[in-house]
This record gives structure tokens, sequence and C-alpha cells, in this order.
């Protein structure tokens, strides 16, 4: 049997562990499917620094290698070497050294003492009890007496600290900016403008030192690319198809304007660079395909094929026990681990509930996840309605600041709980314990997630009327009762009170459209993209 | 929709020297079914055009069409119906931009492929800028919005070089050429003196340049200067305005053509056709013969100072520099012939030929497109007559596309202010949506990639500030067109959808109050809009006069006002012993006068009638001549019932609002209940009478004595001053129901 090999191309920025990326979690699904095919192999090659961190995220998912091989440019750059090492240096100075240990021990007794002294003094009722109180510093100045000489030496380490403190004074903001500067480029350096551009200039020589590797690899038939970031791809001079998720930024400007700064605005021409050079392309949507890359890129549609996503299951992390309640209590103590982790201060620490009843949302925050009709409609249904529920969002309150001044400026602090960076398992649970998964998404690329992960654990869903939705989710009956206008909060809640209020007949209505769904399997959506591979590489067939 | 499988294109180009090559390369490239333009733009390009109708007759097209398209100016004027006629015929249509809203026009009703050609950008900038000031920085979405249907097809390459991708990426290729053929014979030189194609002199800054550098330059050379002339220019070389002929024998008689070559990135049509005539040129270098390939040709000069040379040397007779210099045109000439150029053109039309069949194909696979939303936007908190007016604009909106059978979505915004109560919003119709929107900063960088990220690839702040409506959704970016209801902008807004105005005057330059300096802010606001609706020829005035807006940008509509339903005959006649004034806190609504004339009417005229003050801010007498008589009953801000049925019980309606403001539209809600109104006499309310045929009482609002003696005629009067008032029927013509359609048309031209 002959096999034939395609290529996938990666070019993530340096530091970018794919363990963390939902791009990486596809990956691994993808070479999955690609394992039941015995007549295909892919070849990844992908930048140096992302080899290991691949191989890791392959391992954690159990990703057969049969499927595939990975090839990269020996050797990282030497700065990013160094970059590592100071991280990895970091975290190691993080614990307490013998040094540290002592100067806390002192510090201590040092405070000890002062308590003694000052209780002593504030109770003493005897005047020579209190002279008394004075004998040890008495004879501290007597000692210093002695040591004359090296209370010379101390009198001018005195007076330099006090010239450095002038100095500090005088230069001391521009010292902390640069020391804030350093510890931003360190912590987040892909936020950073001369890191940024460094990045950009070991991924353009990393672009080189793959490409060669890929035009020696002349067996490949034709190459893959997940996603639209990176433009050095339509380098390849063999048959290419690019994956184009989507372009969401070109909706919603204004709000993607105030986040991200520059590096979202150059992040968007290299995906529009992308574009721009493509050849062939595949889309999670026809909302995709035509919204985006055929009216706004006037790409040809004849060169866009469509491949949708399969259904997301979480049920494999769910306990399969016989007892309801125990799942519930397994379940709840994921979920309150995970509020006690997340949420901040004694609220949080000290949250006991395993039982809570809430809706659920799990998505990171962005501009076109539409938060602040979800919030708002929450509002009216906790303030107005009265439901008692709270709501869960998976995603990271600084990322959108308007996010976090709603809840604040609505004191809804205790009712919106933000679990950031919950595990899979943890995901899992709280689709299973939530009494309602909500969308209120007004954009994606595929068909969201919430409705087949929420369903796979026997949770019913309401989510917004969007055309990828719409596309995906047919059946008129389970539009109507499932679907609301994304634009209209009074609509939303409208849709949450009814979605609760008729939880079971919404879910058997639901479960219904997932069986169907969950026909399709990620087996599937490798099938149709070696379709459209095996048609480009071989165009007269 | 197509309606036959013929190729055809529309060649909506005007430029007569190069028609004739470009139709001749049209037709040796395979089509024969051109259309020409028959009525041509007021624009100087076009001074003096006239239609050629000789390849109407190639045209297998009914004849009524023909007729109807070739009385269409296609250039500034079409409308939706003649652009989707055209569709069904013509699969190309090839075009030069003179109002870049004809941009918008295709890219909203012409089905098939949409090509630019172009000579060159305006004043040596870009097709881009140019796309910018034409189109008050939309053309961009508009181009976008035709995708794969867009081209520009400039005369030669270069002409695009430095345009940004949206347009250098949709480059087909359609050099221009010269015919073989020279017209009227070859070239004589026969008079001794050096020509200079110059025309439009006086009236185009550049070519005024170019004629004062070269006379001062060639000053004690016998010359002549040729182009069409609009101005008197004062100089008997330059030979005027010539017929084609004329201009020709000129050329050929000449010993010497000089060319100056300052735009480099215009085609210079008389250079071309001195090159076909075979006259002789002399150039500086850089310039339009450079970028055509005449770098080496012994005609080049450094300077001027060399380009004296050479031309004294042909004047007197230097035959061997004569014959270099036209040998090397010839073979320069030959690369521009139609027969070297031809394979350019068939690439090109059967590009055009194969994209227009795929997109037919491909189109019929697109999925249905969702509702299309437009916003109507009140900008302030305004309550009373702003928001009514609001209101109804929203609902003409909704109406008017519902009745031309292009639904649109309306959705309503107000400012999320506590101002407002559910019940201020109650009798908007269910279709139409409301939301709410505070207004948000963007920082200069910030807008900037907004606009980058909208797709607005050359856009660049000019305010250090822009505004953004967030209304927590989509900052409104969902809805293709932001309808504002008045001027009141502090901070420009980013321009991500097109704006349209609806201003209702201009009280500003009428009064010594300043606006604290803002007002520069509201001039600039409309603008930059894509229009501005105006519903009195009086803000129309104020529109042009005051904010210096274009003329064409100001659209005069007829006002929505609200109607009551007529009162159902009871038989029983209510007493009518009041009449009602509507009025607010401003200072426009003319108070002080008002309650001097009531005090004239009460104490010295004996009046009657008490008079009921209602509106917002009316709940008491705020100063002491207001409390002076119990005549006088303040009723505060009631709801519209108590409001109707505190109309319907009075004598007569009363607006002594001062001489200047944007009218009471309360006289047309008192007509409707056959209430008929006594006004002050001023432009609006005048034009409001017109419109409605209210059969209103007038009276000078600036003296007291007069507005007392017609409240005393109105009391004494009332049977004559009711019979004026317009029947229920007639009012029900102005109603919004009948005027949406008048709305409609005019917004449907912004989206």
């Amino acid at each position: 049997m002959s096999v034939t090999k395609f290529g996938i191309y990666l070019a993530y920025a340096p530091t970018v562990d794919l363990r963390n990326e939902g791009l990486g979690r596809y990956l691994a699904a993808f070479l999955k499917g690609v394992a039941l095919q015995p007549d295909v192999r892919f070849v990844l090659v992908c930048p140096s620094w992302s080899s290991e961190s691949l191989i890791a995220l392959f391992e954690e998912e159990s990703v057969p290698q049969s499927s595939f091989e990975i090839v990269s440019p020996p050797n990282e750059p030497a700065i990013l070497r160094l970059y590592r090492k100071w991280t990895s240096f970091r975290k190691r100075s993080g614990r307490p050294t013998r040094f540290r240990r002592l100067l806390a021990g002192v510090r201590s007794a040092k405070d000890r003492m002062l308590d003694f002294m000052l209780r002593r003094i504030a109770t003493t009722n005897s005047m020579i009890s209190l002279l008394l109180l004075f004998l040890p510093v008495l004879a501290l100045l007597l000692v210093a007496a002695l040591l004359s000489p090296l209370a010379i030496l101390l009198l001018a380490g005195l007076l330099g600290l006090y010239v450095l403190r002038r100095l500090l004074r005088r230069y001391g903001r521009r010292l902390w900016r640069v020391r804030e500067r350093f510890h931003s480029m360190m912590g987040r350096p892909k936020d950073d403008g001369v890191i940024l551009r460094m990045y950009r200039s070991m991924e353009h020589y990393e672009g080189q030192r793959m490409q060669q590797l890929i035009e020696e690899m002349q067996d490949v038939a034709a190459w893959y690319s997940p996603t639209a970031f990176w433009p050095a791809f339509n380098k390849i001079n063999k048959p290419r198809l690019l994956c184009v998720p989507d372009v969401v930024l070109t909706d919603f400007p204004g709000g993607f304007s105030q986040i991200g700064g520059d590096r979202f605005l150059q992040n968007f021409w290299q995906v529009e660079a992308s574009i721009r050079g493509g050849e062939h392309y595949v889309t999670y949507s026809n909302e995709v395909k035509w919204g985006t890359l055929v009216d706004r890129y006037a790409v040809d549609p004849a060169r866009v094929a469509v491949v949708h996503h399969a259904p997301n299951d979480l049920s494999r992390w769910i306990p399969r026990l016989d007892s309801e309640a125990a799942i519930r209590r397994f379940c709840g103590s994921l979920l309150v681990g995970a509020i006690r982790r997340s949420v901040k201060g004694s609220y949080g620490a000290g949250f006991e509930n395993d039982e809570l009843k809430f809706l659920f949302y799990a998505s990171q925050l962005r501009p076109n996840k539409n938060l602040i009709s979800l919030l708002t409609a929450y509002k009216h249904l906790l303030r107005n309605r009265l439901i008692g529920h709270k709501l869960i969002l998976t995603g990271d309150p600084t990322a959108m600041p308007s996010i976090k001044k709603f809840v604040d400026q609505h004191g809804l602090q205790k009712e919106v709980l933000f679990l950031h960076g919950l595990k899979i398992q943890e995901l899992a649970a709280c689709y299973r314990l939530a009494d309602l998964a909500v969308n209120p998404s007004l954009s994606e690329g595929g068909c969201p997630f919430t409705f087949t992960e929420a369903l796979s654990v026997g949770t019913p869903v309401v989510t917004a009327r969007i055309g990828v939705t719409e596309e995906v989710l047919t059946d008129p009956e389970l539009q109507r009762s499932t679907f609301f206008d994304p634009y209209d909060w009074k609509d939303m809640a409208n849709r949450i009170e009814w979605a609760l209020a008729n939880k079971s007949s919404l879910l058997a209505l639901q479960q219904k459209t997932y069986k169907q769904l969950a026909q399709r399997n990620w087996g599937d959506v490798v099938s149709e993209h070696l379709d459209v591979l095996r048609r480009i590489s071989n165009p007269l067939v | 929709m197509r309606v036959d499988t013929v190729f055809r294109v529309m060649w909506l180009v005007h430029q007569h020297k190069a028609l004739n090559f470009e139709i001749e390369v049209l037709k040796s490239a395979g089509v024969d079914q051109i259309l020409t333009p028959k009525v041509f733009p007021d624009h100087p390009d076009c001074w003096g055009a006239t239609p050629d109708y000789a390849n109407d007759a190639g045209l297998t097209i009914p004849k009524p069409v023909l007729a109807r398209l070739n009385s269409v100016n296609w250039f500034e004027g079409a409308s939706a119906a003649d652009w989707a006629l055209a569709g069904q015929f013509f699969d190309v249509c090839v075009l030069s931009m003179y109002d870049g809203h004809v941009l918008r026009a295709v890219a909203n009703h012409f089905g098939g492929l949409v090509v630019w050609r172009t000579y060159g950008a305006r004043g040596g900038s870009t097709h881009a800028a140019d796309v910018s000031d034409l189109t008050a920085a939309q053309g961009e979405r508009w181009i976008k919005r035709l995708g794969r249907r867009f081209f520009m097809a400039p005369a030669a390459a270069h002409l695009c070089a430095h345009e940004p991708h949206y347009l250098a990426s949709r480059v087909v290729n359609f050099p221009l050429g010269v015919s073989d053929s020279p017209p009227g014979g070859a070239w004589e030189g026969g008079a001794a003196r050096v020509l200079l194609a110059c025309p439009r002199i006086g009236v185009d800054p550049a070519a005024t340049r170019t004629y004062k550098e070269f006379t001062e330059q060639f000053d004690g050379f016998v010359y002549s200067v040729v182009g069409d002339q609009y101005v008197e220019i004062d100089d008997a070389t330059v030979l005027g305005t010539l017929s084609a002929e004329e201009q020709m024998r000129v050329m050929r008689e000449a010993k010497v053509l000089f060319s100056p070559g300052r735009t480099p990135d215009q085609v210079d049509f008389f250079l071309l056709e001195a090159l076909r005539t075979g006259v002789p040129v002399v150039f500086l270098e850089g310039g339009f013969l450079d970028k055509m390939g005449g770098s080496a040709l012994p005609g080049r000069c450094k300077d001027h100072a060399e380009a004296k040379r050479k031309v004294r040397r042909m004047l007197t007779g230097d035959t061997s520099l004569i014959h270099d210099i036209q040998s090397s045109q010839q073979s320069l000439l030959e690369g521009l012939s139609p027969g070297r150029l031809l394979p350019h053109w068939t690439g090109g039309i059967a590009a055009l030929r194969s994209l227009a069949n795929s997109i037919r194909g491909a189109e019929e696979q697109r999925p249905p497109a969702a509702a299309k939303k437009i916003a109507v936007i009140l900008p302030v908190a305004y309550q009373g007559g702003s928001l009514r007016g609001a209101k109804l604009l929203a609902e003409a909106v909704r109406i008017g596309s519902l009745a031309a059978g292009e639904p649109y979505q309306v959705v309503f915004l107000a400012l999320d202010s506590t101002v407002y109560s559910a019940d201020d919003f109650a009798d908007l119709h269910p279709d139409i949506k409301r939301r709410t929107f505070r207004w948000h900063e963007l920082k200069a960088d910030e807008a900037r990639r907004a606009m980058r990220y909208a797709g607005y690839e050359t856009w660049e702040p000019s305010a250090a500030r822009y505004a953004l409506m967030e209304d927590g959704i989509k900052q409104l970016t969902d809805c293709e067109l932001w309808l504002v209801v008045s001027d009141r902008l502090d901070t420009p807004l980013l321009p991500l959808r097109p704006v349209v105005h609806l201003v209702f005057d201009y009280l500003q330059r009428y009064s010594d109050r300043t606006v604290g300096g803002r007002d520069l802010s509201f001039v600039e606001a409309v603008r930059n809009a894509q229009k501005i609706l105006v519903t009195t020829e009086f803000t129309r005035n104020d529109a042009l006069q005051y904010a210096g807006v274009q003329p064409k940008k100001v659209v005069r509509l007829p006002v929505l006002a609200q109607q009551f339903d007529a009162p159902a005959s009871t038989g029983d006649e209510p007493l009518r012993d009041y009449f009602v004034w509507t009025k607010n806190r401003a200072a426009h609504k003319n108070h002080r006068l008002a309650y001097k004339a009531l005090a004239i009417y009460y104490s010295r005229l004996d009046g009657r009638l008490r008079c009921m003050v209602t509106g917002v801010g009316t709940e008491a007498p705020t100063a002491a001549g207001e409390k002076a008589f119990p005549q006088v009953i303040h009723c505060g801000n009631l709801p519209d019932a108590e409001y109707q049925r505190l109309l319907m019980g009075a004598s007569f309606l009363w607006h002594p609002g001062g001489r200047i403001d944007n009218g009471n539209l309360s006289v047309v809600e008192a007509a409707s209940v056959q209430v008929p109104s006594l006004s002050s006499d001023y432009p609006a309310m005048r034009e409001f009478d017109h419109q409605f045929q209210l059969g209103l009482s007038w009276m000078n609002s600036s003296d007291p004595e007069s507005m007392a003696l017609a409240l005393k005629d109105m009391e004494v009067h009332r049977a004559d001053k009711l019979s004026a008032v317009p029947p229920v029927n007639l009012m029900k013509s102005q109603h919004v129901q009948a005027l949406a359609a008048d709305y409609w048309k005019a917004i449907r031209e912004c989206l």
C-alpha cells in the first residue's frame, strides 16, 4: 500500500507552550484521526523552540507516534536559551534560601523584642522598673563606644545610605520604570515592543531554516497550515491548504482596538498577509468562507472548502458511577476547589457549597463574546426575576477591563465568578453541575463547542442565533427553544429564564440533535481535510 | 440577474482623446456590444463632451431599455433601478470616477464586474487618496464590498504603483496606446516655433504653473500654446479652444513640441498625439515619457537649459537632431500600437469574462444574509420634541424600507440616562429594537487600529480622540448606517460606518449666546457626514451658509409630525374656555414677551380664556411675572394621552416662540384634532403651515401688544379660525406613513 505524505506547518512564537493552546489540542485530535488512516502520514515542521512542547503535548494526549514525525531546525537561538535559563532561575529564586531564612529569623527576633519592650513600658507602674528597661540600650551604647572605629565605619555607611537615598529620590522614578520594563519583558515578553520585534526577527530567521527543510522534502504532496498567523507558509512551493478559523477582529474593530495594542494589529496584518498570499483555504463554517474570505478578502469561493468541527465530548472526564449523588459530589468538590483557587479573598477561600446553582459560560473574554449583554441579562434575572443562580465564567477578568468594571459597578463580585485556568476535568465538572450553559457570542469561526460540550454531560444549552449556530443547529423546533437574539439582552434573559423553567424538556429536545451531531467524529474531520489535501495535490483527479 | 448570456460592456469613460483607441482594441479583443455614455457630468474633464451613438447599433438590447440607459448620467445621478437594469444586460461596467458615490451605487445595485478606468490620480496623489476624498472615507469600504467584482484598469501600469493593497491587488491590464494612422496626415514642421500643449490655463493650477514656467524659460523663442482654454488668457500665443482638426494642424506644422513632464503619474494625451503625428518632442526627464519607456530618447533633457539648446538647434534647422528624435520616437510608438497592446486587452477581457461567469455560478451557493440594520441615534439625552422627532424618524425608516421591499431592522439608540423611563419608548413599533449606549472615547492610536481592523488600510486620525458609541455589544458596527438626530457631537465619531445627521436648526447662528466653543465640533460633525437631512428650507440654507457643507450633501425632507386620532363626534361640544401653550425652559421660546402679552390680554383686553401651560419644566411658574395671573395654569409635562385630552378641549393652541427656532410641531398635533393655532410668524412655522396646509393665524412675537390683540382675536373669532384647519384626510397625507418613502429614498443612497 502506498503511503501519501502530507506536511503540517507550525510556526508558533518562542515561549508558547502548545499544551496551553486550543490549537494544540485541535492538532492532537487531528493527528489521532490521522492514525486511523493507514495510507497517510504527516510530517510536522516547526521551529526549534516548539519541538519539545509538541512532543510533550502529543505524549499527554496519547497521540500514536505512527501517524507523524516532527522535524525542526537544530539548536534554539542563544538568546532564547538564555531567557529560558532566566525564567527557571526566577522560579528557583522564589524558594527561600539559607540567607533569606537567617534574615527572616533576625527580623522576627527584632519584632519580638520590640513587642516585649513596648508591652513592658505600657504596663509598668514603677519608675525603677522603667529605668531598668533601658539598661540593655545603655549596654549597647557602651559596646558601641568601645568599638568606636567601627562606629565611624557605621557612620560612613549611614552617610553613604543617605546619599544613595538622595540619588534614588532623584533618579528613582526612572530606575523604577527601567525595573518595571525589565519585569514586564521577562514576565510577558510578547507584550513588549522590543521583545516582539526580536521575536519577529527570530521567527523570520527560523522561517528561513524551516523553509530549507521543507524544500528538501520533495515527497510531501501538499502542506497544511492549521492557522492563518504565519504568512511564511505561503513560501512553500507545493500545493498549500491554509486553515482560516476566523478573522474576528474585522467584525469588532472598536472592541479589539482597545486590547492587545499594536501586538494585535501586527498579528492581524500577519493574518491578512497569509490570506492574501494563500492558494487553497479551509474554514470551519460557510459563515467565514463567505463573510470573511469571499466578501472581505475577495477570495474565489471555489478555492475554499468548509470542514465543520466534530463535537467535543467531555463525558469521559466524568466518573462513570451508578449513583448520581456520588457523581455530583465528585464534580462539586472540583467546582469548590476551583472557586477557592480562583476567587480571590476570603469569599472564595471559604466557599463551601458544592451544590451551587449556576449558569455557565466557558470562554475567553473577548469583545466578540458579547459578555456585557450576558451580564446585563444576568443582572436582570438576579435582581428583578430573583432566579438566585450564580454566573460562572472561565475567562480572565483582567483581559477585558470593561467586564470587570461592569461587575464592580453593579456589585456582582460575589455573583459572577471567574474561574480562569480550569483544568479539563474541572471544566467537565462545571458543565455537568451547571443548570444551564449559555453562549452569548456574536461571532465564531465554527459552531461554538458550548452546545456539544454541555450536552455531552447532560446539561441543556441556550445560545445566540448567529450564522454559525444556524448553520449547524438546523432543526426549527430546536432553534426556537435554544436560540436568542444576542443583540437583545432582554431576549437573552427571557430565553435563560424559560430554559431554567423547562430544563427537562429542553434537554430532551437537544439530546436528539446531539445524538445526530455525535455521529461525526474527529476521524471524519480528518478525512475531509485529507480529501481536500488530495484534491489540491492532484488537481487533475 | 442577467437576462441573456451575451457578453456586454458599459464603457462609461469620457476621455475623447483615448476613446477611439479603446473602442478599437475592445472590439478587436472580441467585445462588440459596448455602451458609451451619452450624458456627462458637470466636471472640467467633460466640458464640451458630446455624446457618441456610433456603438449603439451593435447592442442587442431592447430599444426602450437602450433609450433609458442612454438618458442616465451614470457618473453622478444613476438610480438603484438604473443600475439594476444595466446589470440585467451588461457583465462589466468600466467607469471613470468623478463622484465617489458611484462606487456605493455599483456596489449595492449593479450585479456585474466594476472596472475603474483611470488615467492618473488627481493632483498627482494616489487613487486611494482620491477614493477617500470623494467619498468621505467610505469608498474603501464600498470597493471591498465589491470584492472580486472590482478591478482597476490604469491606462499605464505605473499609474497604480503606489496604491495600497486593496487597489494594487485588483489591477487588470488595459494599457492605453495610440491608433496606427495619424489623424489628418503626417508631420510637416513648416512653422519655426516651439509648441507647448497646456489646456485649462487659469482653471487648473498645475496647468497655470506649467504655462508660467514655460513663458519665463522660453522667453525670446517663437512659441504657441495649444489646448482647450476656458478662461480668456491675455496672450496671443495661447491659441485657445480649437477644433480637433485645427489642433492637429497646429501640431503638424510645429517644428518641435516641448513637454515639461511635471505630472508623470497622469497620462499626457497631447504627448501621445504628438508621437502619433511624428512631431519631434523635447521633454524634461522624470515625466510621463520616462515612465512609458522613453528614458533613452534623444529628446530627453536634464533641465530647461538643455531643452532650450535642443529646441534652438531644431528651430534653426538641425535636421539630424530632428531625424534622430523622430526615429527614436517611432520605436516607442510601435510599442503603443493597437497590435502590440491587443494581447493585454484580450487577456484582460478573457479574465473578466471568465470571472463574470464564475461569479454568477458561485453567488447561487451563497447562504442567505442576516437582516441588515440601521441605527437611529439620539446623541444627547433629549426629551420632548427631539425625542419625538427621533422616534418618528425611526418609524419612517422602518416603514420606508419595508414598503420599498428592502426591509431593514431599525435599532433605536438613546443614552443610558436616568432621564428616560420605559414609558418614553413604549410607543415605538415592536419591530424597532431599542438599545442604550454610552459615549466612549478612543485615543488616536486606538482609533487607527480600529479602522485598520475594519478594513480601512489608509485611514489616518486627524483628531486626538474619537467617539465610539458603546452599546455593550458591537459598538453599533452591526448597523450599516448611523442616523444621528442632531449635530451635537463634541468629539468626532470614528467613521466605522457611514453617518447621516438629521439637523433641525442652527439656532446658535442667531443668538449671541455661545455654545461653549463646541460649535466647531458640531460643524465638523456634519461635514464628516455622508448626508445631512433637514426638514425646512431655512435650515437647509443654514447648513449651506453656516456649516458650509456641499449643497448636494444636504437633503430637504418634509417634516415628520406626530398626529393624534381625530376626536369621534359625540355631540357634546366642550366648553373650550382655555387655550394651550406648549413650552419648555429654552430661552429661545420667547417666554418673557409671551407673559407680557398675557398680562395685556388679561388686564387690558379682558381676556376670558384661561391659559394652560404644558411641556417639560412647566410644573410651576419660575418667575414673578409668571405668577401674576390666576388664569395661567401650569400643568407640567403631560403624558401623550393626557396632553391629547387637554388639546382636544382647547379653544386654540398658542405658539408664541421667538422669531427663530426650528418650529413647533404642536400646531400639527392641534390640527390633527381640529384645533386651530395662533403662531409666531417666522420661517420654520411658515414652512410647516405650507407643508401641512394648517391655516395658522399669525402674530408678531416681538411685540407683546400685538400678541395680546391676536389672542383676543382668536377668542372672539374662533369659528372663523376653525374653518381654516385642514380636514382630517388632508392631514393624513402628511402622516409618517405617507412621508416614509421620501425618507427611505434619501437614506438608502448612503447605504
